[in-house]
């Protein structure tokens, strides 16, 4: 029964937790999207928010995640599967509102808490220091390793298709049903046996462009001791870079196992399939979860490992940005037409985002969105 | 080398660039030969229009200070480099409103060379390292 309830039950409670323990993470710096100046970064007020968040969003998963178990007792499992769909579907959905509605919640709350303070405590820094040699001492993964690695995977799929395209059924399976028969079938052409082959040279390009992200993204100081920020955070690029192409060869090898199991070993292949897919989104997930808490928001977490660096005063490593909020609209989306970079690090959660003032970002959200769907047009 | 940038500051953006790199290459932490960022990456970190980073740049390739190296700009490897006549014009200029301020204010003499030798030390801090 609990074959298809159980990672729709963990995804619920990963989401739930996620959104739980983001404040945690987050730069101290800037708590729900406000920029909070050094001396009320540890205040009560601040972890109030923290623990109104956590409470209120583990509620929340429980609340949500209860009825699928329910909704697995049925015994018709094929009625069970769809139900259980339609409803994780909708409470995921449902439980990204509702925890966006208490970030908004809590932003306001943190605005009135620094509209509070004198004039003076609200300003932001005088200076912006920008390290020279920033980007050359900036070690992402090279682009030779990512496109060798992955065009290597690609190749071998397209080699071993077209060696054995004989044995391709006329027809073959592209899903399978809840017994993990197959159930929607192909006819077999150049465009269909080529569509996953297809899709992983779009998650090539995808991934191509997040690395230049993490290249470029907007390097953010802080003022006061810009040696250690900088070591911190280019640490942490570092660190994710490394992650994004493990990620990319992971998925390019998943994708030629569906391909596989779809147009040569569709009676046997989908249980390795579904066992691998588990194990994948297991080690992803846990990945990310180590990465986030080790280094957080741009490196503010990394604990240097010589001692002469790390100052650690318990003060954001990143800068309290003044006035600055007007620029994050929601606390979330940049918006700045004045400033010429395209990525930035997030002002709360882990990562980068797009600067949505300039029309460079949106011809890259375009780009990346046009390749996530392109593949669909070759089914 | 780390630039600092005041941009409330009443000093344009590109001149406060235009200085800190002069400086950075007094001080050692700019070397001949050593790269300058990119101009979108650097009027990005800073947050400024790509023509402000440009305009400093500019400025320092024609007083050769930096010069044009495979779609990059270096620091120039025959510093020190004579003062050109455009720029001793600019040069001139830029004392001339100095010492109409000395006058003014009648600063001595030995104030103005006190507080030339205060920068200058300052300048040299970060030389020793």
């Amino acid at each position: 029964m609990i074959v298809f309830a159980l990672p729709m039950s963990i995804s619920l409670i990963l989401i739930g937790c996620m959104s739980a323990f983001m404040p945690y993470i987050s730069r101290k710096s800037s708590q729900f999207g406000v920029s909070l100046p050094e001396t009320i970064q540890n205040g009560e007020e601040v972890k109030k928010a923290q623990k109104i968040n956590l409470w209120m969003n583990l509620i929340l998963t429980i609340l949500f995640t209860v009825p699928l178990l329910v909704l697995a007792l049925n015994t018709d499992k094929e009625e069970a599967l769809i139900q259980s769909s339609i409803y994780f579907a909708a409470a995921i959905a449902l439980l990204f509102l509702l925890s966006g509605l208490i970030f908004l919640m809590l932003r306001k709350k943190m605005k009135t808490l620094k509209s509070a303070l004198p004039q003076t405590a609200q300003l932001g820094p005088e200076e912006i220091v920008v390290d020279t040699a920033y980007r050359e001492k900036l070690s992402v993964m090279p682009t030779k390793i990512l496109v060798s690695s992955n065009l290597l995977i690609i190749v071998f799929t397209i080699l071993i298709t077209w060696l054995n395209r004989e044995t391709i059924p006329d027809v073959f399976p592209v899903n399978w049903s809840s017994e993990n028969q197959p159930a929607v079938f192909v006819e077999k052409s150049f465009r269909t046996v080529l569509a996953i082959p297809f899709l992983q040279i779009c998650f090539l390009l995808i991934f191509l462009i997040v690395n230049r992200a993490i290249q470029t993204a907007k390097q953010q100081l802080n003022v006061k001791k810009p040696e250690v920020s900088a070591v911190k955070n280019r640490a942490y690029r570092n660190a994710w870079s490394k992650f994004s192409v493990v990620l990319s060869i992971l998925m390019q090898l998943l994708m030629t196992m569906t391909h596989f199991t779809s147009v040569f070993l569709s009676d046997w292949g989908i249980t390795w399939l579904i066992a691998s897919s588990m194990g994948f989104i297991a080690f992803v997930f846990g990945y990310i979860i180590v990465l986030s808490i080790k280094y957080g928001q741009g490196g503010e977490r990394y604990n240097l490992p010589g001692k002469n660096l790390s100052a650690d005063d318990g003060v954001g490593e990143t800068e309290y940005l003044g006035q600055d909020d007007e620029r994050w609209k929601l606390g979330a989306f940049y918006f700045n037409p004045d400033d010429p970079s395209i990525w930035i690090e997030k002002r709360y959660g882990i990562g980068i985002t797009v600067n949505f003032g300039r029309w460079e970002s949106w011809t890259v959200i375009i780009g990346m969105l046009f390749l996530s769907f392109l593949p669909l047009l070759f089914l | 080398m780390y630039i600092h940038i005041k941009p409330e500051s009443e000093t344009p953006i590109y001149t406060q660039l235009i200085y800190q790199i002069k400086a950075g290459i007094i001080r050692k932490e700019l070397v001949p030969g050593d790269p300058l960022p990119s101009v979108r990456n650097l009027a990005g970190d800073i947050g400024v229009n790509m023509h402000t980073v440009n305009k400093a740049y500019h400025h320092l390739a024609e007083e050769k200070i930096i010069r044009n190296h495979k779609k990059r700009f270096i620091v120039a490897d025959d510093l020190p480099i004579k003062m050109k006549k455009g720029y001793l014009d600019h040069f001139k200029t830029k004392l001339t409103q100095l010492t109409i301020d000395i006058k003014i204010h009648q600063l001595s003499d030995e104030d103005v060379s006190e507080m030339v030798q205060e920068i200058k030390e300052q300048l040299e801090v970060g030389t020793e390292k």
